[in-house]
């Protein structure tokens, strides 16, 4: 009885290990990529809440990496991309709606001028 | 195995099965909320045709959500997965928002660029309206121009048979024949007729000054003559006032027998110098 309740707990602490002791490379340099396409498509100024906190989960992903905490490490990161994936989204949404709001005022003016024009 | 031990293991067995049935069922709430999440937002129509993929990435993590909930994975770890979950499905919405944008923008542009085409159709059609009256306007003046010099040439045709001519001071109209009854400063009717047309020719240049003058042959006594000569320059003046000629631009003169323009010696002769002549003065001998 004793016996079998060891090897099981050295099979779970050895498969916990291995979780936990692989750094996150992958979601990490995922969650950099996500960053930087949102920083182009200018979430800067855009959507910059979302930015933000993909920025900090990232730089926290890689502090506790360092650590060793790797559990931690891994969900940060796939947090910041995530994160850096909706202040893109954002920030190609913002641009069409102000397109958007342009054309509207061009038309409102053309309208305006073809009524003025027809009395 | 003691009572005591047996009792022990019996209430172990039956913790374990009260945490099991805890964990398992019922589904942990944030599981249940993201899974409401996801269905939300996949109902929409505009969702599932813009954004189909953004769909699926969400609910491969739903489901996974809801695979590790059953395994009894740790509330950090189904916390971790919601969040991505929800993300996942906010990202749907905001390419959904876009998508719908940019068709917005694409019927607005072809509403635009009919705009702009009716605008310009507009502007060339009033181009086109102020030519066409510009034509117009033209084309009357063109023709008031011909009226106004086809009457000048009528008037000059008809002032041909009244002997027109040309001298250094100006046009001469002669009347000649029978103007006046022997003796009489009194018109003739067959006088008035011509008279009147050179009344017309006269109101045509209302800005020129007109000379009346009377002559007569040199049968009888040259006073006599002279104040015939000057009566009949009146009452041809009379005549032209009557038609309209103002009174200010006429001077009149008689010049008795003075001026003869044929031999006295013969009737004939003597008839052309018994005249009127009327002289409308060019601007620069006025």
């Amino acid at each position: 009885m004793r016996q079998v309740h060891l090897a099981a707990a050295v099979v779970a602490g050895s498969f916990l290990m291995a979780c936990a002791s692989v750094p996150p490379t992958a979601d990490i340099a995922q969650a950099e990529v996500a960053v930087k396409e949102a920083q182009k498509e200018g979430a800067a100024q855009s959507s910059p809440l979302a930015l933000r906190m993909a920025q900090d989960k990232l730089r926290l992903a890689r502090e506790l990496a360092d650590k060793g905490e790797m559990v931690g490490s891994r969900r940060n990161a796939q947090q910041a991309e995530v994160d850096a994936l909706v202040a893109a989204a954002e920030a190609r949404r913002n641009e069409a709606s102000e397109a958007l709001e342009a054309l509207e005022a061009s038309v409102r003016t053309l309208e305006e001028e073809i009524q003025h024009d027809a009395r | 195995m003691t009572r005591v031990e047996h009792f022990a293991v019996t209430l172990s067995a039956l913790t374990c099965v009260a945490l099991w049935i805890g964990c398992a069922s019922p589904t942990p709430l944030v599981v249940e909320q993201t899974r409401q999440s996801y269905e939300t937002a996949a109902a929409e129509t505009d969702t599932a045709r813009h954004a189909a993929v953004q769909l699926y990435e969400a609910e491969k993590v739903v489901v996974r959500l809801e695979s590790e909930a059953e395994e009894g994975s740790s509330e950090a770890k189904l916390d971790h997965l919601a969040y991505l979950a929800q993300r996942r499905i906010e990202l749907a919405r905001i390419e959904t928002e876009r998508a719908v944008t940019r068709e917005r923008v694409k019927e607005l542009s072809k509403r635009r660029d009919a705009l702009l085409l009716e605008a310009r159709t507009r502007e060339a059609k009033a181009a086109r309206g102020m030519a066409a009256a510009e034509a117009q306007e033209a084309e009357r003046a063109r023709r008031e121009a011909e009226a106004a010099m086809q009457r000048a040439k009528q008037l000059e045709r008809e002032l041909k048979d009244l002997e027109a001519r040309r001298t250094a001071e100006g046009l001469q109209l002669t009347m000649r024949g029978v103007l006046f009854a022997f003796d009489s400063d009194e018109l003739q009717p067959g006088a008035r007729t011509s008279l009147e047309r050179i009344a017309e020719f006269l109101n045509g240049y209302p800005n020129q000054a007109v000379s009346v003058d009377g002559h007569t042959d040199s049968v009888g006594d040259e006073t006599y003559n002279q104040s015939l000569s000057e009566r009949r320059a009146r009452s041809t003046a009379d005549y032209l006032v009557a038609q309209g000629v103002a009174r200010s631009r006429i001077s009149v003169h008689g010049h008795g027998e003075s001026q003869p323009v044929a031999p006295n010696t013969n009737e004939a002769g003597r008839q052309k110098n018994r005249r009127v002549e009327i002289l409308l003065k060019d601007r620069g001998a006025t």
